[in-house]
């Protein structure tokens, strides 16, 4: 067994070819433990989320390796990682991405349903209570402000206590108190169930409360020791 | 699976719009294909039905292997108790029979009988049967008025003249049979009245009609040298006298006889179908062809090398013998619950026959499959056998028939198959975001895949067994209307065609949902299918989207440059007066359609490919029910008005006389419930006529006609006419009574008023039709005018006819009116016929029989079955009284008959229009459901437009134009090949020919149809489109 959770070697991506070529990720190398936060920061075009698709295994690299808790996801078939998703992984995005015809309730058991597995309802009703979301288990997407919206997918990310959390820009649509309660949530998620987050951002002042803070720039990934990035 | 089949449910109960659609493009569609299919099972119903109707229900025959047998009447025992066989049926013929005449010596081989031993009569024709089994396996078995049962026993059936010479049915008696080679001349006195009758004859109509005349020894002389006899005239005659039993009375020279045949048995009964005896016996009982010299028969029997050789023959036609005809065939029903090849191969095996020589039974050689194509085609249409099968491939008929069904079947299933991935394609398209949610969740591939997996199984089980059972019915009311009609249909034989329909249907939509499903399946990232880069045909992201989510660097096109720039509001930014769009902006809205449209080509062919086949079979249909329409008022007009007829022989011979329609008469007098149509008398056979001297009448009517006097030829109809026909047609218009007119001895002329026939117009069946105008009936009484009537036995032929032979009938007068009838007709009552003529029936021998014929008209639909019943029920009481098995009382129900056929044919022309509104409604569906979905995936686009200025009303007009293409195009393409293909039909239908303005002004109104159709198409179908697009406004969302 590794000992770290998240090891990621000599990560490549481009897309496109010739003179139109650009490199997501060129060379990326990186580790992440169990309940480390960690921020990406970085300008529009430098590979955050191209580096997110791949770790989340919704993309493939063009070469390098990325081993979760020793399991080399670029190795795996399709089956295996849908598997791997569902249990291992949490996803948040920008936009929500809630399914229109399910409940509150049933978009955030999705990933158990998926897999056959009973929801941990207690668990699921405590995070309802966390982002005042108790009395809208029942509603439909629609039925929500965005912002409500977004808390969903976040609790959805959440229920099946992955091991890693994927969040591309989470608070991007809310304003920062509620971005600020989203966080916090996250953090204590993260130590409470031992996680790792892997957070997409371009706010500085969430940044600055990760352990560790990296700086995507045209594909290469530099680690910023704890410092505010410039 | 239960989550996911939640999920399902939840999706279909969400997209009501979408599921409707998807709903009823399905069901249409399988609609049409089963459609297709049971039109096949119906065509093969009927023509199944016709063939076991005609030809019996047996599967195999077994001929081939008798004849191979040395004992073939010990194959036959074995063959009667074969464990195999469940049923058989023998049915075997022998006959001889000259045609031919004399030959060039004026000698002729023929046949005598007798059956007291004294008298011998001569015959040209002699036929022997033997039956035995069931004749149900042998279809239909006309052996007259014989009853089968007694035909299996055997006996003889007599020439009804042997009735009144002391015989009676049962009696036993001995038939003697021999066959006789004679010459027979020209010079015998008989003949030789003939002749000069005959060439008499030919100068008068020379004299009065203007007929060319030739020398008369040309006449005498045989136009074509000696080989049909002696004269021309001579040989003529000498045939007639022939099949008229008149070669009794002939002199024959030089007579060499054959063996006599004999044969005892009991008379079965009396005929008037045939002239000669016939036997039914065991061929081998009594041996016909052993009667006459063997060399003098050219044979003709079910074997192969005989068969060839009797063909060669014929063809060269050199032969003047008889000609001989054996057939001795056997068919068998194996037992159904033995497998058919098990069968065949046991009665092979106890026949002691090799296993290839099944081969000849199920792949008959090429001459003796041209004898049994029917036995080919039964053993395919039972299917009972697997090389049965590939028998029914090497029929060309059969195989045509398959080929193009299955073209047909194709392009339907192909369509089908597009409408329906057509339908899923949107569907999953329009949720892919939400599937690449499901990925990201970590949905495997089989967790999407069984999403569509279960949408698709909803519809399976909805829409699909409701098609079927719409085509069902549509093919079960065809069949209910051809039983109507008592057209033999099977309909048991091949539900495998609906099966193989229901299979192909279901196919069509596993197959659809399952591509989409694994499209599905592959869209990963939210991110991306929001971008829509997986559309078909457009790699490039739009530019509508570059700047939204970014990422994106591939440079826009000239075309979207161009776009983008029109798009931006220029100059002043008032709104315009009157909302109307500039010439840009509509530049714009058309190029930002036509690429839209692009985009999705798939969706667009298809929808396109739809609508012009719903278009064109518009057009085309309204093409063939045009000539209903055009023509129904005419043919009303036109046609007979009857709807019951009775047929009643009278036989003076047996002692009636016109009483015997006293029934009939009595009821059409006193009913309120039907008229009186026309009462029609004649002879009731063609051997006696009542001729008129037309020429004379001619000359003395000649300006007392109206238009008689332009038709040339035989140029009045003469008959006979009754005091119920006279009283209820022309009494009114006479003033004369029956009574008086029996009294004066006279007859009537009837003239057509209508106009002269060359100038009446032609109809399809180049029937000429009159122009009524509705002038009055008159009567112009007459006081100087004769017919010169006779009646003539062609039996007897000029041989009895005289010179003075013709009576003058004064012509009482002429009632002009207008009818159907395109000659001027001569009527005259029968009782004066009867009794002027009385000693011209005489020297026939008595007037043997007479017809008449009443024709009502039901006057009140709704007393149809019981009036019906009750003239059945006088035809029969009528038929009892008489107890003539020979001569029956007949009663057409035509009223039955026509109302069954417009029945079939309304049933058939709705069925056809509801499959043209089937095929129409999936265009017009799916092009419903392009639009919708277009206006879905582009709410993003849409959002975009608004935001740089473009007004509501203007992406409403994107909208409405996008439709509005979609039925142009499908208006142009399926336009074109209809009207073509109704131009055509139209242009070969006479009602149209003759009439090319009527036939243009028809295209016309199909043009403006379709186009109102499809203009009035566009806008509904916008109607969705406009919807989604106005929630889309409201909420706020395209502002977003």
């Amino acid at each position: 067994m590794d000992q770290h959770l998240v090891i990621v070697e000599n990560l490549n991506k481009q897309f496109g070819e010739g003179e139109t070529a650009v490199k997501a990720l060129d060379n990326v190398n990186f580790t992440l433990d169990s309940g480390v936060f960690a921020a990406v920061t970085g300008e529009s075009g430098s590979g955050k989320t191209t580096l997110l698709n791949v770790i989340g295994s919704l993309m493939p690299p063009d070469s390098g390796s990325v081993r979760i808790d020793g399991y080399d996801i670029t190795k795996q078939g399709d089956d295996a990682l849908a598997v791997y998703r569902r249990r291992k992984i949490g996803f948040i995005f920008q936009n929500y991405n809630l399914i229109p015809v399910l409940t509150v309730e049933e978009n955030i058991v999705l990933p158990m349903n998926l897999d056959s597995a009973e929801p941990d309802y207690e668990y699921l009703g405590e995070l309802l209570r966390m982002t005042g979301l108790e009395s809208k288990r029942r509603n439909f997407p629609h039925e929500l402000s965005g912002g409500q919206q977004q808390r969903v997918a976040f609790i959805r990310a959440l229920i099946h206590k992955p091991d890693i959390i994927l969040a591309d820009e989470p608070t991007g649509n809310l304003d920062s108190r509620n971005s600020q309660e989203i966080i916090n949530i996250l953090k204590e998620s993260v130590k409470k169930y031992n996680q790792a987050l892997l957070l997409i951002t371009h706010d500085l002042n969430i940044a600055a409360q990760a352990d560790r803070i990296f700086r995507m720039d045209d594909g290469v990934m530099t680690e910023l020791n704890g410092v505010n990035p410039q | 699976m239960k989550q996911l089949f939640l999920l399902v449910l939840k999706y279909i109960r969400r997209q009501r719009f979408r599921t409707v659609l998807t709903f009823l493009c399905i069901l249409l569609s399988v609609f049409v294909f089963n459609l297709l299919c049971d039109a096949f099972v119906v065509v093969r119903g009927v023509g199944i039905g016709e063939i076991l109707e005609w030809n019996g229900a047996w599967e195999v025959d077994l001929d081939p292997l008798i004849k191979k047998m040395d004992d073939p009447a010990s194959a036959l025992d074995i063959i009667r108790n074969h464990p195999a066989v469940e049923k058989y049926s023998r049915k075997g013929s022998a006959s001889l029979y000259n045609f031919n005449g004399r030959d060039e010596n004026g000698y002729m081989d023929y046949l005598e009988y007798s059956v007291d031993g004294k008298e011998f009569h001569r015959i040209t024709s002699f036929t022997q049967m033997t039956m035995e089994g069931d004749t149900d396996l042998n279809g239909r078995v006309d052996i007259g008025e014989v009853p089968f049962e007694q035909v299996k026993e055997g006996g003889i059936t007599l020439p009804n003249e042997y009735s009144k010479l002391g015989f009676k049915v049962g009696d036993t008696v001995t038939l003697r049979l021999r066959g006789v080679r004679a010459k027979f001349s020209d010079d015998q006195p008989l003949l030789a009245e003939d002749v000069n009758a005959s060439i008499a004859n030919r100068k008068r109509r020379a004299e009065d009609f203007g007929e060319v005349f030739l020398p008369e020894q040309v006449y005498r002389d045989s136009p074509g040298g000696k080989k049909y006899g002696e004269s021309y005239i001579g040989s003529t005659l000498f045939d007639l006298a022939r099949s008229k039993k008149v070669l009794d009375q002939l002199t024959a020279e030089d007579e060499t006889f054959g063996e006599t045949l004999t044969y005892t048995g009991k008379i079965l009964s009396f005929t008037s179908y045939s002239n000669t005896p016939q036997i039914y016996a065991e061929l081998d009982q009594f041996n016909l062809f052993s009667a006459v010299d063997s060399s003098r028969i050219m044979y003709s029997m079910n074997s192969n090398d005989e068969m060839e050789y009797a063909l060669q023959l014929r063809e060269t036609e050199e032969w003047d013998g008889f000609e001989g005809e054996r057939y001795d065939g056997i068919s068998i029903i194996t037992k159904q619950d033995m497998d058919f090849d098990e069968a065949v191969a046991a009665i092979y095996a106890d026949l002691g026959l090799p296993k290839d020589d099944m081969d000849e039974i199920l792949h008959p050689s090429e001459l003796s499959k041209m004898s049994r194509l029917y036995n080919v085609s039964l053993l395919r249409l039972r299917f009972r056998g697997q090389d049965s099968i590939a028998a029914w491939l090497t029929d060309t008929e059969s195989l045509c028939i398959v080929v193009i069904f299955l073209f047909v079947a194709f392009l339907v299933w192909a369509l089908m198959r597009f409408v329906i991935d057509n339908c899923f394609e949107i569907s999953v398209q329009e949720r892919s975001a939400q599937f690449a949610t499901l990925r990201i969740m970590g949905a495997s591939r089989r967790q999407i895949g069984i999403v569509v997996g279960f949408e698709a199984l909803f519809y399976c089980i909805a829409a699909v067994p409701l098609g079927v059972f719409l085509s069902y019915l549509c093919r079960t009311a065809v069949f209910h209307a051809l039983d109507r009609l008592g057209q033999p249909v099977s309909d048991t034989s091949f539900p495998l065609l609906t099966v193989l329909g229901v299979v192909l249907a279901l196919t069509a939509i596993l197959v659809s949902s399952y591509t989409s499903s694994m499209w599905a399946a592959r869209a990963y990232n939210p991110l991306e299918a929001s971008r829509k880069t997986h559309l078909k045909g457009n790699s490039k992201q739009s530019i509508w989207t570059k700047n939204l989510f970014g990422g994106d660097t591939v440079k826009p096109t000239k075309q979207e440059k161009k776009a983008e720039s029109l798009a931006k509001p220029t100059g002043d930014l008032k709104k315009v007066k009157y909302s109307r769009l500039n010439r840009g902006q509509k530049s714009f809205l058309r190029n930002y359609t036509m690429r839209n449209m692009r985009r999705t080509r798939s969706r667009f062919v298809i929808s396109i490919i739809s609508l012009s086949l719903g278009t064109m079979l518009f057009a085309f249909g309204m093409a063939l029910a045009a000539p209903l329409v055009v023509d129904q008022q005419e043919k009303n007009l036109y046609r007979e008005k009857d709807d019951f007829r009775v047929q009643i022989p009278i036989m003076p011979e047996n002692g009636e006389t016109l009483e015997k329609t006293r029934a009939i008469e009595d009821y059409i007098r006193s009913s309120t419930k039907i008229s009186l149509c026309s009462q029609d008398i004649d002879f009731g056979d063609s051997i006696v006529d009542l001729q008129l001297q037309n020429a004379e009448l001619m000359k003395k009517l000649k300006y007392d006609l109206e238009y008689g006097q332009e038709i040339m030829g035989t140029s009045f109809e003469v008959l006979m006419i009754g005091e119920l026909g006279y009283t209820q047609e022309y009494e009114k218009i006479t003033g004369i009574s029956y009574s008086d007119l029996l009294t004066s001895g006279g007859c009537l002329v009837e003239d057509n008023v209508c106009g002269p026939m060359n100038k009446w117009k032609q109809d399809d069946r180049y029937d000429r039709l009159p122009e009524f105008t509705g002038r009055e009936p008159e009567f112009v009484a007459l006081t100087d005018k004769t017919a010169d009537l006779r009646v003539v036995d062609y039996t007897m032929n000029d041989l009895v006819e005289s010179e003075n032979s013709f009576r003058a009938t004064p012509v009482v007068g002429i009632v002009k009116l207008e009818s159907l009838s395109s000659l001027p007709r001569l009527l005259i009552p029968v009782e004066t016929v009867l009794k002027e003529f009385a000693d011209v029936f005489e020297q026939f021998g008595g007037l043997k029989k007479m017809q008449v014929e009443y024709r009502m008209q039901l006057l009140n639909s709704a007393d149809y079955k019981e009036t019906a019943e009750k003239i059945r029920g006088i035809a029969d009481q009528i038929q009892a009284e008489s107890g003539s098995l020979e001569n029956q009382v007949q009663f057409y129900d035509i009223y039955f008959l026509r109302t069954g056929t417009e029945s079939l044919i309304w049933t058939i022309i709705t069925i056809g229009g509801i499959a043209l509104a089937a095929v129409w409604l999936t265009g017009i569906f799916t092009m419903l459901n392009t639009v919708n979905t277009s206006v879905l995936n582009r709410a993003d686009e849409l959002a975009m437009l608004r935001m740089v200025g473009m007004s509501k009303k203007m992406i409403r007009k994107t909208v409405v134009m996008e439709s509005s293409m979609y039925c142009t195009i499908a208006t142009i393409i399926g336009g074109i090949l209809g009207i073509s293909f109704s131009f055509y039909a139209m242009n070969n239908m006479e009602t149209f020919r003759s009439q090319p303005e009527v036939l243009f002004a028809m295209i016309g109104i199909i043009f403006a149809a379709i186009v109102t159709a499809n203009f009035i198409i566009s806008r509904i179908a916008a109607l969705p489109g406009l919807h989604t697009l106005n929630r889309y406004m409201a909420s706020g969302r395209m502002m977003q």
